[in-house]
């Protein structure tokens, strides 16, 4: 009961965003995923705002989230929901699927309302600071907590959405904020699989849902409170809602993408996969290309550095005083020292650590490659293959630059992994907008 | 055919991920049919084990403005040594990262066996070093022990309870006959340990015994000690023996230094001896240990005031421990060295002598550490260390190689160790097995200790920065160099100068 109140508070946020604001028309299921998503970012970006005068308390929380819900009641004038259920006959197969869906749904609902946060960083950073949070509701107060420079930029030098989302979740009485990790992963899945289906055959986006919702490193994500699975759910949302408005139109689909990608950003700032999303506007945007690129860069470099101007001078401060290694590579270092035998190096370790994982998923891939026979033009014209593409030049270009930075960076292998658990949802999904083609070729 | 295969590929995923999960989920089904209702509490007690009822522990016994010092964060206490970890159960107590300097900003002290999975149990047990307590906090413990055959005592007489901090039950306390030998026997909870001296008067006749006795056998080791007051006309002291070791076995407890012990005393505190007698003998039950990191798990009451000067001593060795410090510290070494020297009798605890034999080192003391040093019998990596610093102070460097190279075989955290030789590397001008050491010395920085130097941290920037090498194969060349096995070190060198810039290692394969 007490993760019900604030999830309807949160769902009537969204609401108030994708049908009043955006004015998205969608089943209901689509509006309440969506619902969710947008309304946990828009909350805990006004609990930040609060935070940052002290206001985070009781008082502004409750009648913020009972304005929204009045404006929404008073908006909403008939069922706006009535005729948009989605049709309900499925095939067999379908069924199957849909069965095997439910009952890996059920166990993670099950799990998440049973452990409340248990694991490391979840105590060590995201739940403790929702628990300052909401017990000072002032930011400073992480200050406080961190004592020395180092632990104040532990503590304040990470985006805060899942923290505040746990702080909503107390303030309200709640005991275990897990459920969030569950609403999070039922809606990215609903979401995952509507994107699809404008694709392929809903029996295909059904039985891929459930490959990405079963992977494990996926499915562990799903578990815990770290950031991992809401950055995945909102960056791989991102760019299926971007694909969708460069191959279908539709103004309200890049304003969502962009939304997304903003909270992406707002739930983890240390991957600068994001880039990739300007540079796919100007490559693929038929309209506005060089506004919109320069819009997106600079609106999504603000939103995933605007949090740290007020304790900018800590996490400075704190950077300069543990510093270990007094200098960085320059573009000519980057250079001057490639060497096959480096390049094997990182390549092998990546596979070690990312990619060793993936094997069947790669198999499928490049199997879709060769059966799909994509020819030059349907290449550079596939904005999905690309942010693939990117994403992983982005990451072994990282990892050589910090293999020269560090001499010890084999040791990063479990974070690179869990890094990259945005991309194979990514994968899976472009192979669903493959399958169309090849199970029509004979 | 394509889209069977591609369907084929994709069960082939699904089943290998259902595969992949259905351990866990078995694992977390079975458990939530047997524990339905746990609380939160409980649940975290299942997920952090022993720790999360240290850290409750920790919580009960002490207030919110409290700071609390933590032992580092190493293999061997990993979580206890996280002060976010810590945070999270004890916010919004304050935590310290204890070393001796700063041990007194504390209001608690945590002392936390670890982990029992390093190499050495060395490494175990934390603090490492003495902490002035007034009280040490632990879970609740119940001493039984008997007494019999006192010095001085009379059979009809019962011991009485007389100064103590400690928090204790008495569950029984009486008088029997076992084994035709009047036996006192003392049955207690105690939930701290601190001072707890039970006395009872002496018999004239042994007023001028200074070779007390008594029997004891105890349910636990280090239950009690002997404790003898000394009247010395204008002040009383009280001296005391080493807690019992046995297991529900008779043992003699005595304390064969007391003469000399006394001897000391008047000596330092001008006294004349001509008053002294011995005025009560008794017990000090749940003793303080003379290495707290002994107690195993606790919490210790740092004690704030411990130069205030009472007309109680309690001579023990961490006493003379501190004492000796203060004479090395301001130049009496004679003093300093008898201190140490009788503090290490006392104790028999290695890490106190070898941390006087440092301070000694510190204070450019090399003959009297290298003296110090001798009385250990002990062959561990921190005496392999103290010896190779002595050498190297004296200048032989090829010893005092050999000392550093076996402290950090027999201790892999030798870092000092690694530091030394690191500096005797430099100045053979070996900078690739200099960097070999150096590199491994974590998160090191100049101002850290008194014997580092500018140099070497430049040097480990330096070697850091400039990493552009294979790492591993430089490890390799330096392992291989430092066994005497030329042909593979070359090999690996050759390896490593392939791969990064030739300059750096040009000056290693002149050596081979």
């Amino acid at each position: 009961m007490n993760n019900i109140i604030p999830t309807i508070f949160i769902l009537t946020t969204g609401v108030f965003i994708v049908k009043h604001l955006l004015r998205i028309k969608s089943s209901i299921l689509v509006i309440f995923s969506l619902s969710y998503l947008l309304g946990s970012g828009l909350i805990t970006l006004y609990m930040f705002f609060l935070s940052l005068f002290g206001f985070l308390t009781k008082p502004f929380v409750y009648s913020f989230s009972g304005l929204i819900l009045i404006s929404v009641f008073v908006k909403t004038k008939k069922n706006i929901y009535k005729r948009s259920f989605p049709k309900l006959n499925f095939s067999f197969p379908e069924i199957i699927l849909l069965v095997l869906l439910s009952f890996t749904l059920i166990f993670i609902f099950i799990n998440n309302t049973y452990w409340p946060p248990t694991t490391w960083d979840a105590l060590t950073l995201y739940d403790f600071r929702a628990k300052v949070l909401t017990q000072t509701g002032n930011l400073y107060s992480l200050i406080d907590a961190g004592q020395t420079p180092f632990f104040i930029s532990y503590y304040t030098s990470s985006p805060y959405l899942t923290s505040l989302l746990h702080s909503f979740y107390y303030f309200f009485g709640s005991t275990n904020p897990q459920i969030i990790y569950f609403l999070y992963t039922l809606f990215f899945i609903i979401l995952f699989i509507h994107g699809l289906n404008k694709f392929t055959i809903r029996a295909n986006a059904l039985l891929l849902g459930i490959l990405v919702l079963t992977l494990p490193f996926i499915f562990s994500q799903t578990l815990v409170s770290y950031t991992n699975l809401p950055y995945t759910v909102y960056l791989d949302l991102a760019f299926i809602y971007l694909l969708l408005y460069l191959k279908k139109g539709g103004r309200e689909n890049f304003l969502i993408s962009l939304i997304l990608i903003f909270f992406s950003v707002w739930t983890r700032n240390r991957e600068p996969f994001w880039v990739i999303y300007p540079v796919i506007i100007f490559f693929f945007s038929k309209r506005r290309r060089i506004l919109l690129t320069v819009l997106s860069f600079v609106s999504i470099y603000f939103v995933s550095s605007f949090w740290q101007l007020p304790l900018n001078h800590l996490i400075q401060a704190s950077v300069s005083s543990d510093k270990v290694f007094s200098g960085q590579p320059t573009i000519i270092d980057l250079i001057r020292f490639i060497s096959i035998s480096r390049l094997s190096e990182i390549s092998y370790f990546l596979w070690i650590s990312v990619f060793a994982e993936w094997k069947i998923l790669l198999i499928i891939f490049s199997t879709v490659i060769l059966f799909a026979r994509l020819k030059l033009k349907e290449i550079f014209s596939d904005p999905l293959l690309w942010v693939i593409i990117f994403s992983v030049l982005l990451l072994f270009a990282g990892t050589y630059y910090l293999s020269l930075l560090r001499p010890f960076w084999k040791d990063i292998a479990g974070s690179a992994g869990r890094m990259m658990i945005f991309l194979p949802p990514l994968i899976l999904f472009w192979i669903g907008t493959k399958l169309d083609k090849i199970f029509r070729t004979k | 055919m394509r889209k069977y295969i591609i369907i084929f590929l994709c069960l082939l995923l699904l089943l290998q991920n259902f595969f992949g999960i259905t351990k866990y989920v078995k694992t977390t089904l079975n458990f939530l049919k047997k524990f339905p209702n746990l609380t939160n509490e409980q649940k975290l007690r299942e997920s952090w084990g022993f720790y999360y009822d240290y850290l409750k522990f920790v919580k009960t016994n002490t207030n919110e403005k409290n700071i609390i010092g933590i032992p580092p964060q190493t293999g061997q206490w990993v979580e206890s040594g996280s002060q976010v970890l810590n945070a999270y159960f004890l916010y919004p107590r304050k935590q310290l990262f204890a070393i001796p300097e700063n041990i007194h900003k504390a209001d608690y002290f945590m002392i936390y066996y670890g982990t029992d999975t390093a190499l050495d149990k060395k490494y175990l047990g934390w603090p490492k070093f003495p902490v002035p307590v007034s009280e040490v906090k632990h879970p609740p413990e119940e001493i039984k022990f008997s007494l019999r055959n006192m010095t001085g005592k009379s059979n009809l007489n019962t011991l009485n309870p007389d100064v103590s901090g400690a928090s204790r039950k008495i569950v029984s306390h009486k008088i029997s006959e076992i084994d035709g030998t009047k036996t006192e026997s003392i049955d207690a909870i105690f939930e701290s340990s601190s001072y707890d001296f039970w006395f009872t008067d002496v018999s004239d006749e042994m007023k001028y015994n200074f070779r007390p006795s008594a029997e004891i056998k105890s349910n636990n080791k280090n239950a009690v000690s002997l404790a003898v007051e000394v009247d010395f006309g204008i002040i009383k002291a009280i001296f005391t023996s080493n807690p019992n070791k046995q297991f529900n076995k008779w043992e003699t407890l005595n304390i064969p230094t007391l003469s000399a012990d006394i001897k000391d005393f008047l000596a330092t505190k001008k006294i004349n001896p001509e008053y002294t007698r011995v005025s009560r003998i008794g017990l000090n039950i749940n003793p303080f240990l003379n290495s707290l990191s002994d107690y195993g798990y606790g919490l210790g009451k740092i004690d704030k005031n411990t130069d205030t000067e009472t007309n109680l001593s309690v001579v023990d060795s961490f006493y003379l421990y501190r004492r000796g410090t203060a004479y090395a510290n301001t130049g009496d070494k004679e003093k300093a060295v008898n201190d140490y020297i009788a503090s290490y009798f006392l104790s028999h605890n290695d890490y106190y002598l070898y941390l006087a034999v440092e301070n000694l080192l510190d204070n450019k003391k090399f003959t009297d550490a290298e003296k110090l040093l001798s009385f250990s019998g002990t062959d561990d990596g921190y005496k392999a260390y103290l010896l190779g610093r002595i050498y190297f102070y004296n200048g032989y460097k090829e010893k005092a190689k050999d000392y550093f190279r076996k402290a950090i075989s027999l201790d892999r955290f030798s870092f000092w160790s690694m530091q030394y030789l690191g500096k005797i590397f430099l100045e053979e001008n070996l900078s690739a097995h200099a960097y070999y050491y150096l590199s491994k010395i974590d998160g090191f920085k100049p101002e850290d200790e008194i014997s580092s130097s500018k140099e070497i941290y430049d040097l480990k920037v330096w070697a850091e920065k400039n990493y552009k090498t294979s790492w591993d194969s430089l490890i390799l060349g330096d392992s291989y160099f430092i066994l005497e096995d030329k042909i593979r070190a070359k090999k690996y060198y050759q390896d490593t100068s392939n791969i990064g810039n030739k300059d750096i290692f040009s000056e290693l394969f002149k050596d081979l």
